[in-house]
C-alpha cells in the first residue's frame, strides 16, 4: 500500500447562504497525479483552499478532517510538506521586488540553499534559459508561461510532498499549456504526489494516474486512468467524456486522436 | 467581402528620453474573406492576432495595407462614417464580464446595436430582445437581470445574442471561448455552427486552440511572430506533415 | 432593518436638510433680533441655547446658519463636479495636446496647498461668500479633474466601450451611456467623503471674516462672534462648533459607507451568481 500523504474525511463547507463542499472524502497517495476534474463553480477551487488552509473568509469550514500524513493541519507544512502553483502566476510575484529577492525569500524561509548558483540550477531545471537575466529582472517583464515555469521551479526546490496545481495552465495558449503540463509531469517522482485541479478532460488525459470527477459540491467518481472510457462511470462522467470528444469532430475529416496517439 | 492586402504593423515604445523601440507585430498579412465562408486565425499568444483584429475593425490603424469590407476601405472612413460597416461587421470579445458594461441589464446591453440603427418602441424592442435570448438558448426570464448576476458561460451567450441583434454579415470571435470551461465551450461551440447556418453569418475565428477553429472555419490561417505560415482550406484539406500545422497540434 | 448604520446617518442627514429648508417654521425668534437688554442671556425656555452678545437667539441662529453652509457646500460641490467632467473627460478622452495642457496647467494648481490659494484667490476676487464658493471651487478643481481624467483612461480602454464603437454607437452616446457613469459612481463617493472637508473650508474662511460677513447667520461667522467672549462665554463658541462637527462626522461616515458598499459589490457577485446547468 502506498503513503497516504494527505486525506480527507467528510469534508463539509460553505457561506452563511450556500453549502460549497458537500461531504467530500479522499486520499492523495504517494507518487501519483491526481486529477480533480469538473465545472466552474463544482467546488475544485475552495477543496484544494481547504487542504492549504486558505479558505476565504467568508467561507466556513462546517464539519470533517483534513490530516496531512498523521498529523492535523500546523502552519510548518508549507513549504516541506505542501506547497502551490496558482493559476495566475503574475498575481502571486510582488512586482515591486526582482525575482531574485522573491525567490531567495522563499529559499531562506524554508532553510534550503539560496546561493547564486543554486537558484540558476533550479531554472534551469525547468528549461528556463538566461537564469541570470531572469533573475535580475522584475515579474512584470515576463511572460506568464516564463512566471509560470518559474513558479514550478521554486515549487520543484522546495521538495515539498504534496503539490497543488490549481489550474496552472488556463492563463496560457496551447502551446504554454503542453509545455507546462510536461514540466509537471517531470515532478512526478515516487516520494510526492500532485493534486492537479482543471476543467479540461484533455488535460486529465495527458497527465493523470487518478481522477476524481467533482459536481455540485459532491465527489461523484473516483477511478484509475485506464478506466475512464468503461461504460460503467458516472452519467456525468460520461457527459464530460463526450463534450469533450465533440471539440474533435469537424468536417475537416481530420481525427486529431490519430496524431495523439503517434506521439 | 472583406479583403485585405499587405497589412503591416509596427509598434514604437519609449518616451522622450528613453531610447526608442519598434516591435513590428504584422509582417504582410493578405487575405480573402468570401461570402458565406468562416475563416480562421491559428497562433500563439502575441502572433499579432488580437492587433490584426483591431486593425479589421477599424480600432487601431495600420501602418501599411488596405481592409476593404464590402467595397470600402475602412481605414480611409472617418468613425461617424462607418456605422454601415459595423452594421455588417461585429465582434464577440474573450472576455464577456469585460466586454459588457457591468451596471447595464441584460436587456440594456443587446438593445445598445439594435438602437443604433433602428428605431423600435419599448415593447417591439423586449420582443427582439426575447427572441434573441431564444436563439442564443437562454432562458427569456433573465431579460431584466443584471449582467453580474449570470455565469461566465450565460454571459458569453448574451455576448453573442448582442452581435446577432442587428443581423451582421460578419462576426469575428476573438478566443471567444478560451476562458470558459470544457463543457460550456463545447456548447458554444455548438450554438455557433447552428447559427452560422440559421443566419448565414460569416464567423472570422481568431484562436489558441486548433480544434475550435477547425470545428468552425472553412479557411485556416496560421500566424507566427506576425507573418503568415500556412493557409489552408476545407475543399484542399490539411497537410498534416505542415510545420505550422504541426506545432499547434498539442492535446 | 438591516442597514441600522445607513439609516440612522440618512436620518441625521434629514434633519440637518429639513432645518435647513423649514428655517423659518423652526426657528422661534428671526436670527437678526437684536436685543441689546438680553444679552448673554442662559438657557431658559423662551431661548432654548440663551442669547449672544447683541441678544440674538442662538438656536435660531443655528437653524438659519445650516443653510448657509449646506447652500454653500452644495454649490461648491456642482461646480466641481460639472467642471472637473468636462475637463477630465476632455483631457482623458481626447488626448494628445489637449491632455497635456490642461494636465501641466493642474499639475501647477496642485503644487499650491488648497486653503492659501483659496486666501489668494479671496485676495484678488474680494471677501464674501460667493467669491468663497469660487475660490474653494476653483481650488479643488485640479485635484478633480485628475482622478476624473484617470477614471476616463481606465474605462476608455475597457472591452465593452471598444465592443460599444464597434457597434457603431456615436462618441458622445459612449461618454454619456458607459463612460459618465462610471465617473460619477465613483467620483461620487470622494465627493461625499469631501463634503465635511469643504464644509470646514467655509466656515474657516468665513471665521476668518472672508467669507460671510457678521450680521448673516453662518456657524464659522458665529465662532468668530462669539470669540472675544470665549472666557465668559464659552458656551457660544461650542454650539456652532458642535454643529460643524455632527455635519461634517454624517458626511464624512456617509462617504465611508458608501465606499465600502461599493467595493463590497463586486465581492458579493460569486454569492448571487447563478451556477450553470450542466449540459
Amino acid at each position: 500500500m502506498k503513503e497516504k500523504l494527505v486525506s480527507i474525511k467528510n469534508l463539509s463547507a460553505g457561506t452563511k447562504y450556500k453549502q460549497i463542499l458537500n461531504n467530500i472524502s479522499f486520499d492523495i497517495y504517494a507518487g501519483e497525479i491526481l486529477c480533480l476534474l469538473g465545472q466552474s463553480g463544482s467546488g475544485k477551487t475552495m477543496t484544494a483552499s481547504a487542504i492549504l488552509n486558505i479558505l476565504p473568509e467568508n467561507v466556513e469550514k462546517t464539519s470533517g478532517r483534513i490530516l496531512y500524513g498523521e498529523k492535523e493541519f500546523h502552519s510548518g507544512i508549507y513549504g516541506s510538506y505542501i506547497s502551490s502553483i496558482m493559476q495566475n502566476p503574475a498575481a502571486c510575484f510582488d512586482n515591486v521586488f526582482t525575482m531574485e529577492e522573491q525567490i531567495k525569500d522563499i529559499l531562506k524561509a524554508n532553510n534550503k540553499d539560496y546561493s547564486q548558483e543554486k537558484m540558476c540550477n533550479i531554472l534551469e531545471k525547468v528549461s528556463l534559459t538566461n537564469q541570470q537575466d531572469i533573475l535580475n529582472s522584475y515579474p512584470y517583464q515576463l511572460s506568464g508561461g516564463m512566471l509560470q515555469r518559474v513558479m514550478i521551479a521554486v515549487a520543484l526546490s522546495l521538495e515539498s510532498r504534496v503539490i497543488i496545481a490549481d489550474e496552472p495552465t488556463s492563463d496560457l495558449d496551447v502551446l504554454g499549456q503542453r509545455e507546462i503540463l510536461d514540466l509537471i509531469l517531470k515532478l512526478k517522482n515516487e516520494n510526492s504526489a500532485v493534486l492537479m485541479i482543471t476543467h479540461n478532460l484533455s488535460v486529465v488525459k495527458h497527465m493523470a494516474d487518478r481522477i476524481i470527477v467533482m459536481e455540485n459540491g459532491s465527489i461523484v467518481d473516483d477511478f484509475n486512468k485506464d478506466e475512464l472510457h468503461n461504460n460503467k462511470r458516472h452519467p456525468y462522467t460520461q457527459k464530460l467524456i463526450k463534450a469533450n470528444e465533440s471539440q474533435y469532430i469537424n468536417k475537416w475529416n481530420i481525427s486529431f486522436g490519430e496524431y495523439n496517439a503517434k506521439m | 467581402m472583406l479583403k485585405c492586402e499587405n497589412i503591416s504593423k509596427t509598434y514604437k515604445s519609449g518616451s522622450w528620453f528613453s531610447k526608442k523601440k519598434e516591435k513590428q507585430v504584422l509582417k504582410n498579412i493578405s487575405f480573402h474573406l468570401k461570402e458565406s465562408r468562416s475563416m480562421g486565425f491559428v497562433g500563439r499568444n502575441g502572433a499579432g492576432k488580437s492587433t490584426l483584429m483591431k486593425i479589421l475593425l477599424g480600432l487601431e490603424s495600420a501602418d501599411d495595407g488596405s481592409v476593404i469590407f464590402m467595397g470600402q476601405n475602412i481605414h480611409n472612413l472617418k468613425y461617424s462614417q462607418r456605422k454601415e460597416v459595423y452594421k455588417n461587421m461585429q465582434i464577440v470579445f474573450q472576455d464577456p464580464q469585460s466586454s459588457m458594461n457591468p451596471n447595464m441589464t441584460v436587456f440594456q446591453i443587446i438593445c445598445e446595436p439594435v438602437n443604433n440603427y433602428y428605431k423600435y418602441s419599448i415593447d417591439e424592442l423586449r420582443n427582439i430582445v426575447k427572441d434573441l435570448l431564444k436563439s442564443v438558448e437562454l432562458d427569456t426570464n433573465i431579460i431584466d437581470k443584471n449582467i453580474t448576476m449570470l455565469s461566465g458561460g450565460q454571459q458569453q451567450r448574451v455576448a453573442i445574442a448582442r452581435a446577432l441583434a442587428i443581423n451582421p454579415k460578419v462576426i469575428i470571435l476573438d478566443e471567444a471561448v478560451s476562458n470558459l470551461d470544457m463543457v460550456i465551450q463545447s456548447q458554444i461551440l455548438k450554438l455557433l455552427e447552428d447559427l452560422k447556418e440559421k443566419y448565414n453569418i460569416s464567423l472570422l475565428v481568431i484562436s489558441h486552440d486548433i480544434r475550435v477553429v477547425f470545428k468552425l472555419c472553412d479557411d485556416i490561417i496560421f500566424l507566427e511572430n506576425g507573418e503568415i505560415k500556412g493557409n489552408f482550406s476545407i475543399e484542399n484539406g490539411v497537410d498534416m506533415e505542415h510545420d505550422a500545422f504541426k506545432k499547434m497540434l498539442v492535446f | 432593518m438591516k442597514d441600522k448604520k445607513l439609516i440612522f446617518l440618512l436620518i441625521m442627514l434629514a434633519v440637518i436638510l429639513l432645518s435647513a429648508i423649514f428655517a423659518p417654521l423652526i426657528a422661534p425668534y428671526s436670527p437678526y433680533e437684536i436685543d441689546l437688554s438680553n444679552r448673554f442671556a442662559p438657557i431658559s425656555q423662551s431661548h432654548i441655547l440663551g442669547t449672544d452678545h447683541l441678544g440674538r437667539d442662538v438656536f435660531s441662529r443655528l437653524i438659519y446658519g445650516s443653510r448657509m453652509s449646506l447652500i454653500s457646500v452644495l454649490a461648491i460641490m456642482v461646480i466641481i463636479l460639472l467642471v472637473s467632467l468636462i475637463i477630465g473627460s476632455a483631457a482623458g478622452f481626447l488626448g494628445g495636446k489637449i491632455d497635456n495642457v490642461l494636465m501641466r496647467i493642474s499639475d501647477v494648481m496642485l503644487t499650491f496647498p488648497t486653503f492659501i490659494l483659496a486666501l489668494f484667490f479671496i485676495g484678488v476676487l474680494g471677501v464674501g461668500l460667493i467669491n468663497v464658493i469660487i475660490a474653494i471651487a476653483f481650488t479643488h478643481l485640479a485635484w478633480y479633474s485628475r482622478i476624473v481624467r484617470s477614471i476616463v483612461l481606465e474605462t476608455k480602454e475597457k472591452n465593452y466601450v471598444l465592443a460599444s464603437k464597434c457597434m457603431g454607437t456615436p462618441t458622445l452616446k459612449i461618454i454619456i451611456k458607459h463612460i459618465i457613469p462610471q465617473v460619477l459612481s465613483q467620483v461620487g463617493i470622494l465627493a461625499t467623503l469631501d463634503l465635511g472637508h469643504m464644509m470646514l473650508h467655509v466656515a474657516g474662511l468665513s471665521f476668518l471674516g472672508l467669507g460671510v460677513q457678521a450680521p448673516v447667520a453662518e456657524w464659522g461667522v458665529m465662532i468668530n462672534d462669539a470669540s472675544p467672549f470665549i472666557r465668559q462665554h464659552p458656551e457660544l463658541m461650542i454650539y456652532p462648533g458642535l454643529c460643524i462637527f455632527i455635519t461634517v462626522a454624517i458626511f464624512n461616515s456617509l462617504g465611508e459607507y458608501l465606499k465600502d458598499k461599493y467595493r463590497l459589490k463586486e465581492d458579493c457577485n460569486y454569492e448571487e451568481s447563478v451556477r450553470e446547468p450542466a449540459v
